[in-house]
């Protein structure tokens, strides 16, 4: 009844109408700046719902007219609806007011609620609903008359709604014609397709999915808001964009959601991305404990791991056994392990890209956690209300409760500590134009007894301003500046007490653009690293200390590259990358560089001459162009075929010459001496969706030409080493594989399977015998680890209790053995067989946890969880290494495991 | 920098619930490789080469190369032949080497393939300044008993020695508690000992390598060099110790090899292991590129001898292990002589005699072989420096 009773209230007001005259002229105009026109011009007042006109653009032109006549032109061939009642004006989406009841209102009794489209004002009495019924509505875009037969663009943000923080890595998916993409870091999307009505599905794991039904005329825009699914927090989902599987032209990338890993077991109470990375096709370790991924068949260093566009040099804290990303504070964490944007470079096998959430904009909220190891909080606070938010966020280690449980007098002075903290400000101008702050520290200290301390400290700090110059050219220039140090000081014995350490930092500008048009998607920027290493630097510890003070020469470089790639939609089915990256790289002074005879090994017996650089000038310049392809071919049956080839150049090498990445690690700069290392990849990937899109599969194999990988003589030492030329091999690699991975997202059960057949190998050949490995034959790397197979499965008893497991087997790596002994200088000593000709036992692992959360009721002030985990429940010794010793002149052998038993945790978690 | 990692890995790996097993050296693969050990020294002596090939890693043996023709050449292009003392063993004449001399050693092996090694100089050593020890109850070596440290000290005042290696010979006394008197000769037949059985001299040398370098000091001092570390419970400290250090000045190279034998050999099992690999010597091959092992290096040799007594470390609160408390624990067995003989025949000659009491037919004690024979442990034939 109530419905009728305004239907005629209105009718009566509609009789005081009277016409103003006005004149307006607009091409194209959005709808609401038009709106606020003709009210800033007459007494007009409009009335409507944002969203109703929010993707409207109109084109009119009338002088001195009434409003009715350009109204109607204005709107004619949209669904908004208007409705003059004096000077209001209400606009309505695609529901005519009616002056009067119509006709056949009281025949056709209970059967009128199957349509809303001719009572007015309906939604507006239940504006809840009006929100969430968008996906129920037909919203058009652009304008009617547009008669454009070719490809019409649609732009537009995806959002949070509570924290209105971007979501970057959405996919934005139009099923009828199988044509989608993702959503970039600003949360901005762009699609092309032609004139029509269409189906937009929005997805990102953790949130509803949101559904838009549009009718597309012309060029337009949509921002859509997503909400976090409440129950859906609890899944195992590592990629988060679910149809991107096999649309998205990207292969070889994984996405790790951080809303999500959480219910994988945790070692000591942590969530790692790092680790559970290495339950991903083509990601491997050393072994347990190392820090350092392998991907691919790369070096550890071969990874180019960035938080907020700074890289970070050491991504492990105590010795590697947590990752310096606190899961907190993440977004997303993305790997690219092959058809590497054009946008990143300098590393050959991967790019890790880390993104720190935005604060919530909206709300003062918390999320924190104590576990037996560490304790952590981040707290997000809105400044000015979806404009300025910050969010930080740390971690410490709150007691020596690991080395405490040791009875071995040794280490009763031993100490081991880590702490991290991350903030981040983000202040949004308007939508198109923000800034951001990140920084982050990190530090570790190691006591061992009273005389040594070893510490080490990452520090970053980013500054990113993202401005769009219209609605298809988007920017971002990021300035950021990291750190790396470690520091020993050891007083052991007085006389040889030193303090050693290394630096490196960065600086780094860049400066993307994205530009769409039309089927076109185009990248282009600039990029400049400017590096200052200290290689190391000794000094006298005390005043006993014999020890003389010696330095490595700094060493100084700065890398550039220009880039531009076009992702065009060919057609539906058929999408291209083409991208081309040219970097260079100058090593520069102030250094004095030894000359090598040309024909001759590099040793101190070689040196032709030492010459001497002055401050910034040039030693040798390096450059070279890095060709980045991609296709994906849709194939019936929600199935595609990916291809990619890529090429990388690496101009910064990390020196360790063992066999997992040690905490003494320096890095080196190419110059005249050593060479920028260079990758070259092809990988085929077929894309399958199963069982209505609940199961994802994928198949990828690669082959990849590396060469200027770096290798050691045996023996070689690297610290304050000044001619480290003299100790580095540079060589060839061929590393190939294929990877399988099959993913249910959704439902009781979730999870991975993840196999991986790979082979890596090095080549050292030289005309000389000093510069040869394994006479110069392949051997395979450290990293060589054939197979490797992994599962990772959640199990949800109901909505609070979850069981989850994780599965790893690989082959053991590779060492050297033992091939004989011999007596010399009164014991017995071993000797070696050729690099790596042996292998240690597989590695098995099976790791168990249970969630249990607390009550879900959305009003809770704080929500909270248990974890209960337990590490390598099996307590299966795997061997880390094998390793022999002459004892007393004797030679014995032994195994060394790490977490040999197994390892409960619990860890209690909260969030406001 | 090498002991800091190991120390650091050390303990993380204990607090990381790690541990160590031993692993069993399965021989997986054996590559027969020669291996060269010579050195000339200043000494007027007959110098050693050695020519030998690997043995299997689980099978310890001495495999000679016999019958090789092996010249050891100065800088003069004098040539002095080598004799095979036996299979694999050659000695030069009986000379001496001279300081800044240089020598290469050659050889051709039985089956005709050539070896030569690098033109090594005679290097002058600085004499072993001191030789001392000290006592530290809480040196994690000794399972809670601590330990005794053996330093050294020296220098070179003319700074040309930057690289050192040592090793020792170490003599003990032992003194066992019951000493045997008496040896049975068979039958019923007890007779005095010629030789008194309860005073021995023990030895051991150093097996592990023992090197430094002074490179990165201001001047080529060494200060406290642990040259030899004795557990608390070891009995060799028990009456009077004596250590006999050589100490050897090397060249670049030469400690090079040693570094790396020492890092291969002994300094693995941390988390950052260097990777293994075939460590050359001086010596190559010059009729293929076959892989030779060993190093032939000269130098003048320093020695000094030290002794140490426990009264030596009493005020730091060392006491002397007793000899194994099984021997005072033990009840001595009681055997007439006239019942010695089927005694023997019935249980075996583990036990021996220590004492004889009373007379006619004495009451032999006896008791366990090692708490009254120390010739097993050592021998019993005085050391002609022994005080």
């Amino acid at each position: 009844m109530k419905r009728l009773s305004l239907v005629l209230i209105l009718s009566s007001f509609c009789l005081l109408a009277k016409a103003q005259m006005l004149s307006i002229r607009a091409e194209n105009m959005p709808m609401k700046q038009f709106i606020k026109e003709i009210e800033g011009t007459t007494s007009y007042k409009f009335y409507y719902i944002n969203s109703w006109v929010d993707s409207l653009q109109v084109t009119v032109s009338a002088e001195n007219r009434p409003l009715q006549e350009i109204l109607s032109a204005a709107l004619a061939n949209t669904k908004v609806r208007f409705y003059v009642d004096d000077t209001k004006v209400i606009l309505t989406d695609n529901t005519p007011i009616l002056e009067g009841i119509e006709p056949n209102f009281f025949s056709s009794g209970t059967s009128r609620s199957t349509s809303d489209a001719n009572y007015s004002f309906r939604r507006e009495y239940a504006p809840v609903e009006v929100e969430k019924k968008a996906e129920n509505k037909i919203i058009e875009i652009g304008i009617k008359q547009s008669t454009n037969k070719g490809a019409i663009s649609l732009v537009g943000y995806i959002k949070e709604k509570k924290t209105n923080e971007a979501i970057s890595g959405a996919l934005v998916y139009v099923e009828k014609i199988a044509k989608g993409g993702t959503s970039n870091a600003a949360g901005f999307y762009s699609l092309s397709m032609p004139q029509g009505q269409y189906t937009l599905v929005v997805q990102y794991s953790g949130m509803n999915i949101e559904k838009r039904n549009i009718i597309l005329h012309s060029d337009g825009k949509l921002d859509v808001f997503m909400e976090e699914d409440v129950i859906s927090l609890k899944e195992v989902v590592i990629e988060s964009e679910r149809d991107a599987n096999t649309s998205n032209i990207q292969m070889g990338k994984a996405t790790i959601d951080m809303k999500s890993i959480k219910n994988v077991p945790k070692i000591l109470g942590e969530n790692d991305i790092l680790r559970v990375a290495l339950s991903l096709p083509g990601v491997k370790s050393v072994g347990e404990g190392a820090s350092g991924i392998n991907v691919r068949g790369g070096n550890a260093d071969q990874n180019l791991m960035q938080l907020n566009e700074a890289t970070i040099y050491n991504t492990s804290h105590f010795l590697g056994f947590f990752s310096v990303f606190n899961a907190d504070v993440i977004k997303t964490s993305e790997l690219y392990k092959s058809g590497i944007p054009a946008q990143y470079g300098g590393r050959l096998s991967s790019i890790f890209d880390v993104q720190m959430k935005d604060g919530n904009q909206n709300k003062f909220s918390g999320t924190g956690g104590i576990g037996p190891v560490t304790a952590r909080l981040t707290l997000e606070v809105p400044i000015t209300k979806e404009k300025t938010s910050l969010i930080v966020g740390g971690r410490s280690t709150y007691s020596d409760w690991l080395l405490r449980q040791i009875p071995s007098s040794s280490l009763k002075n031993a100490s081991a500590s880590f702490y991290d903290v991350a903030a981040r400000l983000t202040h949004q101008f308007t939508e198109s134009n923000s800034i951001a702050a990140t920084y982050y520290y990190s530090k570790d200290n190691f006591k061992l007894g009273n005389d040594s301390i070893f510490s080490y400290s990452n520090q970053l700090a980013s500054l990113q301003w993202r401005y769009s110059l219209n609605k298809n050219l988007h920017s971002l220039l990021t300035l950021a500046h990291s750190e790396y140090n470690y520091n020993i000081d050891y007083n052991h014995i007085p006389q040889n007490g030193f303090s050693l350490g290394f630096g490196i930092k960065e600086s780094n500008v860049k400066w993307d653009f994205n530009l769409y048009k039309g089927i076109h998607k185009i990248d282009f920027g600039v990029q400049s690293k400017l590096y200052d290493l200290n290689p190391g630097y000794i000094n006298p510890k005390g005043s006993e200390s014999l020890v003389k003070g010696d330095q490595v020469q700094p060493e100084r470089g700065v890398e550039s590259a220009l880039y531009i790639a076009d992702n065009v939609d060919i057609n539906p089915k058929l999408s291209v990358y083409l991208g081309l990256r040219y970097s260079t790289f100058t090593a520069l002074g102030t250094r004095n560089v030894y000359s090598y005879a040309p024909n001759a090994p590099k040793d101190n017996t070689s040196v032709t001459d030492s010459v001497a650089y002055g401050k910034n000038q040039a030693i040798k310049t390096n450059q070279g162009p890095e060709y980045r392809i991609s296709a994906r071919y849709n194939l019936p049956g929600q199935s595609s075929v990916k291809v990619s080839y890529n090429r990388t150049r690496q101009y910064i090498h990390m020196l360790s010459n063992t066999v997992s990445v040690s905490p003494t690690t320096t890095w080196k700069l190419s110059d005249s001496n050593v060479m920028p290392q260079l990758a070259d990849q092809i990988s085929l990937g077929f894309y399958k969706d199963l069982a209505n899109r609940t199961l994802e599969a994928s198949f990828e194999v690669y082959y990849k030409w590396l060469d200027n990988v770096i290798d050691y003589k045996t023996g070689s030492e690297l610290i304050l080493n000044k001619h480290i030329e003299q100790d580095i091999l540079q060589g060839k690699g061929k590393a190939y594989g294929a990877e399988f991975l099959l993913r249910k997202r959704n439902g009781k059960l979730n999870g991975w399977v993840s196999y991986t057949y790979s082979r890596t190998f090095l080549q050292m050949d030289s005309k000389y015998e000093s510069e040869k490995i394994n006479n110069g034959n392949y051997y395979p790397a450290n990293y060589d680890k054939p197979n490797d197979l992994s599962i990772v499965a959640n199990y949800k008893f109901t909505r609070r209790y979850s069981f989850s497991m994780n599965f790893a087997y690989t082959t053991g790596r590779p060492i050297t053995y033992p091939v004989g002994q011999y007596e010399f200088g009164g014991g017995y000593k071993i000797n070696y067989s050729d690099r790596n000709q042996y292998r240690i036992p597989d590695y098995v692992r099976l790791d168990i946890g249970i969630n249990i959360e607390g009550n879900h009721k959305i009003k809770n002030f704080t929500h909270s969880f248990w974890s209960f985990s337990i590490y390598n429940v099996l307590g299966r010794k795997n061997p880390y290494s094998i390793y022999f010793k002459s004892e007393n002149g004797v030679i014995n052998g032994y195994k060394l495991s790490i977490f040999g038993a197994p390892i409960p945790t619990i860890t209690y978690n909260f969030r406001f | 920098m090498r002991t800091f990692l190991f120390r650091l890995s050390f303990s993380i790996l204990i607090a990381m619930a790690c541990c160590v097993e031993p692993f069993d050296i399965q021989s997986v693969g054996y590559e027969d490789t020669l291996v060269v050990e010579g050195f000339i020294s200043t000494e007027l002596k007959q110098h050693r080469v050695t020519l030998a090939h690997t043995s299997q890693v689980n099978q310890r043996e001495f495999i000679g190369e016999a019958g090789a023709e092996v010249t050891i050449k100065d800088q003069n292009g004098t040539i002095l032949s080598l004799s095979e003392e036996k299979a694999g063993i050659y000695l030069t004449p009986k000379i001496a080497g001279v300081i800044g001399n240089t020598y290469t050693l050659n050889f051709t092996t039985k089956k005709g393939k050539q070896f030569t090694s690098s033109e090594v100089t005679l290097k002058n050593t600085p004499a072993i300044t001191n030789i001392y020890a000290t006592f530290s109850p809480d040196l994690p070596i000794g399972e809670g008993t601590g330990g005794i440290q053996i330093f050294l000290d020296t220098e070179d005042a003319t700074n040309q020695t930057k690289y050192y290696r040592w090793e020792f010979k170490e003599t003990y006394e032992i003194k066992t508690p019951f000493p045997s008197a008496f040896v049975w000769l068979g039958g019923n037949n007890v007779v005095f000992r010629d030789l008194p059985v309860d005073r021995c001299w023990g030895n051991d040398s150093s097996k592990n390598t023992l090197i430094h370098a002074t490179e990165g000091l201001a001047e080529s001092k060494v200060k406290a060099q642990v040259i030899q570390t004795i557990p608390g419970y070891s009995p060799n400290m028990r009456i009077r110790y004596s250590i006999l250090v050589r100490q050897f000045s090397l060249s670049r190279e030469a400690y090079q090899y040693w570094k790396d034998l020492k890092d291969q050999n002994e300094g693995q099992g941390s988390l950052y292991d260097r990777q293994p690999g075939t460590i050359r010597g001086n010596i190559t091959s010059l009729s293929d590129d076959q892989i030779v092992l060993g190093f032939f290096d000269a130098s003048v040799i320093s020695e000094k001898r030290v002794f140490f007594a426990p009264s030596y470390f009493a005020d730091a609160g060392y006491k002397a292990p007793k000899f194994l408390t099984s021997c005072e624990n033990f009840t001595p067995v009681e055997v007439l002589v006239s019942k010695i003989g089927d005694y023997y025949t019935r249980n075996g000659q583990g036990l021996i005699i220590s004492e004889a009491v009373g007379t006619g037919d004495p009451t032999l004690f006896l008791r366990p072989k090692y708490c009254c024979d120390c010739t097993n442990l050592g021998s019993n034939k005085k050391p002609s420096f022994w005080p």
